[in-house]
């Protein structure tokens, strides 16, 4: 007699299992593909409307501009100062990542997906999911694509992040950055005129596709997350949707 | 065991330095475990295959976080099983284990090898359906331990579980299996 484990062993041997595929050749594809779609170390930059007069005095001081730096530095996110914004056109298209159902989001992103939970607010209507930035970032669209509603987008904010995909925001005239608290994590509200939002790559260049003019932001940190709404809302709307996601 | 050490450390070097060559030698050394794995657990040929491809995709990405030294192969692993598991879970069934056509027929073709007849006819068709109607949290424990015989520690890592998790868990399936068997006998 042999022990149930001995026959156990004997029979993984002989279990019949599919044929291996050929995971090198998918994986190099996909591997390649992503890096055609957008180098490894892209970076998403919000070229954001202008800093307020106040800001930009403090920021003379070096002091005064470190913790500035440090509040304006979410997870992520960096924000950048620029003279002038990229021409964009107002009607340019979502780049998001690729449709998908919001089960789908929750089983390939590599980290837990938050929901709003406000009366108005229950599933998402677009759900994207975007494998090929580092964070994973999940985007869902409340309204139609034509008229949103409102936008949210989350992604993983570690340090990996903050190293290889960082989100940076210019800032022109007509806009307001404020920081404030949510959920107990550090955020920033940008408001006033549209800024401009972006994706660029590690050399710094920006792909143009994803330029896009966005309305009022909130951006917060909340768990491992960085979380982002943009939106046709006022401060306190767009704080009491930001307090109820969970 | 696969893999050597150094070379392996060298090649996990390598390709976090972006270097696609060296993590494909990665992906052909554990393709096989890693595809068995999954399909042990999410069932179906055409979900192991993705689980295995998302996995390894996602630990090229993670590759950073890596620790040197660590051993890669369970790290490998419980990548790939937890994507295997989520499948598993959004498609809601199980994969019927089944054995390869030349096991089946022990007397026909190949020359039978010693092992085949020690473990023939009835006795092993009835270990096999015994399995199947095993809990899933048990023929997985079984699966990984046994059938893939992986190690201990291999193990607890492809499944998320401490090693006293493993131990326990492992001892109690067993019984139940050996229960089941016994039922049927």
């Amino acid at each position: 007699m042999i022990g149930l484990e001995q026959e156990l062993r004997r029979l993984g041997a002989e279990l019949e299992f599919p044929p291996t595929p050929d995971l090198v050749g998918s994986v190099r594809a996909r591997i390649e593909q992503r890096k055609a779609r957008w180098p490894t170390r892209r970076a998403l930059v919000v070229a954001l409307a202008a800093l307020a007069a106040a800001v930009v005095a403090a920021m003379a001081v070096p002091a005064a501009r470190t913790a500035i730096l440090d509040w304006l530095g979410l997870r992520g996110v960096e924000l950048s100062f620029v003279e002038r914004l990229p021409r964009v056109l107002a009607s340019a298209q979502l780049a998001l990542g690729e449709r998908a159902t919001l089960a789908d989001a929750r089983r390939r992103a590599d980290h837990a997906v938050l929901l709003p939970r406000l009366a108005g607010f229950g599933e998402p209507d677009i759900v994207y999911f975007d494998e090929f930035w580092e964070g994973d970032p999940v985007t869902f669209v409340y309204g139609s694509e034509k008229h949103v509603r409102l936008l949210m987008t989350q992604f993983r904010g570690d340090p990996l992040i903050e190293k290889n995909a960082v989100e940076k925001k210019g800032l022109r005239p007509g806009s307001r950055v404020e920081p404030v608290s949510v959920n107990g994590g550090r955020g920033l509200w940008l408001s006033g005129a549209p800024h401009s939002f972006v994706f660029v790559d590690e050399t710094g260049r920006a792909v143009q596709e994803t330029l896009r003019l966005a309305r009022n932001t909130l951006l917060w940190e909340q768990r491992d997350l960085t979380l982002r709404i943009e939106g046709a809302f006022t401060k306190a709307e767009a704080l009491e949707i930001a307090r109820s996601v969970r | 065991m696969e893999g050597r050490p150094l070379e392996e450390g060298e090649l996990v070097e390598r390709a976090k330095r972006g270097d696609v060559r060296a993590f494909e030698e990665i992906v052909r050394t554990y393709q096989s475990i890693a595809f068995r794995t999954a399909y042990l657990i999410a069932g179906t040929a055409a979900d192991a295959e993705e689980a295995a491809q998302d996995g390894f995709l996602k630990a090229y990405r993670a590759l950073s976080r890596f620790r040197r030294g660590e051993p890669l192969r369970p790290w490998l692993l419980q990548i790939v099983a937890n994507e295997a598991r989520n499948r598993r879970r959004t498609a809601g069934r199980r994969a019927q284990l089944r054995l390869r056509a030349a096991a089946q027929e022990p007397s026909g073709g190949a020359a039978p090898s010693p092992e085949a007849s020690l473990l023939a006819g009835e006795r092993r068709a009835s270990l096999l359906a015994a399995l199947n109607e095993l809990r899933e949290e048990d023929r997985e424990v079984i699966a990984c331990r046994y059938l893939l015989d992986l190690s201990e520690d291999e193990t607890s890592a492809t499944l998320g579980l401490s090693k006293g998790t493993v131990k326990s868990r492992l001892s109690r399936s067993l019984e139940r299996l050996r229960a089941r068997m016994e039922g049927a006998a």
